[in-house]
């Protein structure tokens, strides 16, 4: 008994692979979609679908939500969906330290799931693999194929010159 | 074969877009045809802008830029954010119109030669520059908003009269810490740097304009969000002197931060 009500209460998460997962309440709502979710349904012993998210990437979500578990929830203020040029402390980055792949699906979870502190963070880590690389550098690291003829890319070349620091 | 840019949902792009400074959008724009359709999205700058600067800074930009060109609306709809982003990051000051200049008169009550003047001038990128007559009381300052994080030198393009009385001016710096929407603020970080004399007989010789870089490199950290507001950095340049003689003989074009290269080369005075 006593175990039971330390632990919380608990909802269960069904990845689109089929694993259930049991979290806690809180943890679960770090994210506003089954924040509200929760709230709308009550207390209920159906696992909650999500056919967007497999079992290895809500495996790594989830774990996010743990770490992050006590802090504040972000306003619905649109002024606070800005992170900015802020950094990105050591767990979240070495949290985020993952093949693109998964940072990808992380991103894409951390959308559809609406965990907003995840999804900046996410976008800023893919912001700061961009920053200082060249364009061929940028294809090379992301594995993007150069689709302008040379004249388009002169042409283009002449339209970024306003960006130049003379 | 499609990339990752082109698979996720476009307002994920333009979020990791928001985050780039001017520089990295520009070789974004060179990498395909999809990330360059982005860049040429003025929405896009919008969210740079409003994602990069402080709310009350973008807006009076804004409003300097309509009142500047009022015929942007018809003309530049699809430009509009990205001419403000290019006025909000570039960190310069143009001396002839942004100047705050004070001055003692050595005539009390003045006469028309001794002060600063404003003048044409086809060799600046703006057309005017100034000069100074003849002023005690030397305090030239200019102040650049909200500077993005990095390393700069300070860079100030000046000519010196062969017949001059220019000497211990003090070039200074600081960077001062600020909450968006706020008015307090703290000093972080001051510099100074006084140049001998013969730095301002060379340029002298030149008999043209020079690039004078100061010796001390600007450092400007990072930012924060705290309880929602932003906290960024202004930096004021100045170069003063209050001492009692008679200064003359000097004309200044403008004053601007360059993200620091140890690679360029700049002409030595010192």
């Amino acid at each position: 008994m006593t175990s039971e009500s330390s632990e919380g209460k608990k909802v269960t998460l069904k990845s689109c692979d089929d694993v259930e997962f049991k979290v806690e309440i809180p943890v679960a709502s770090r994210s506003i979609l089954l924040k509200n979710m929760i709230e709308d349904v009550g207390e209920t012993d159906q696992s909650i679908p999500l056919p967007n998210v497999n079992e290895k990437v809500l495996k790594k979500v989830l774990e996010w939500c743990q770490h992050h578990v006590n802090d504040p929830q972000p306003t619905n203020d649109d002024d606070d969906s800005r992170r900015r040029n802020t950094e990105i402390d050591d767990w979240d980055q070495r949290f985020l330290n993952v093949e693109q792949d998964m940072l990808f699906e992380i991103i894409l979870a951390a959308n559809y799931l609406d965990i907003k502190p995840l999804l900046d963070i996410g976008c800023k880590t893919v912001a700061n693999m961009i920053k200082g690389k060249s364009p061929e550098e940028i294809r090379n690291t992301f594995n993007i194929v150069n689709d302008f003829t040379p004249e388009e890319e002169e042409q283009i070349r002449k339209e970024n010159e306003w960006a130049e620091d003379r | 074969m499609s990339d990752v840019f082109s698979l996720v949902p476009s307002e994920i792009v333009v979020k990791i877009l928001s985050f780039l400074p001017a520089k990295d959008l520009c070789s974004v724009s060179l990498v395909n045809k999809n990330l360059w359709s982005f860049i040429q999205d003025d929405y896009v700058w919008h969210s740079i802008c409003i994602n990069q600067f402080p709310t009350d800074y973008v807006s009076e930009e804004l409003k300097k830029m309509i009142a500047e060109e009022d015929n942007i609306e018809e003309q530049h709809v699809n430009v509009v954010n990205k001419k403000l982003y290019k006025r909000l990051s570039r960190h310069i000051s143009f001396m002839a119109k942004e100047r705050c200049i004070t001055w003692l008169d050595i005539q009390q009550g003045g006469g028309n030669n001794h002060h600063w003047r404003t003048l044409e001038d086809s060799q600046s990128e703006f057309g005017k520059i100034v000069f100074l007559d003849h002023v005690w009381w030397f305090d030239v300052m200019s102040t650049l908003k909200a500077v993005l994080p990095g390393i700069y030198d300070i860079v100030w393009r000046l000519k010196v009269r062969s017949r001059n009385n220019i000497h211990d001016l003090n070039f200074s710096a600081t960077v001062v810490e600020k909450v968006e929407n706020g008015d307090e603020e703290t000093i972080i970080r001051e510099y100074y740097h006084t140049p001998q004399v013969k730095m301002f007989s060379k340029i002298a010789s030149k008999n043209d304009w020079v690039e004078y870089r100061v010796p001390y490199k600007l450092f400007v950290p990072e930012r924060e969000v705290i309880g929602g507001k932003l906290i960024y950095h202004d930096v004021r340049l100045k170069i003063f002197n209050y001492e009692g003689f008679l200064k003359t003989g000097l004309w200044i074009d403008f004053v601007r931060l360059r993200e620091h290269d140890a690679s360029r080369v700049y002409d030595e005075f010192e």
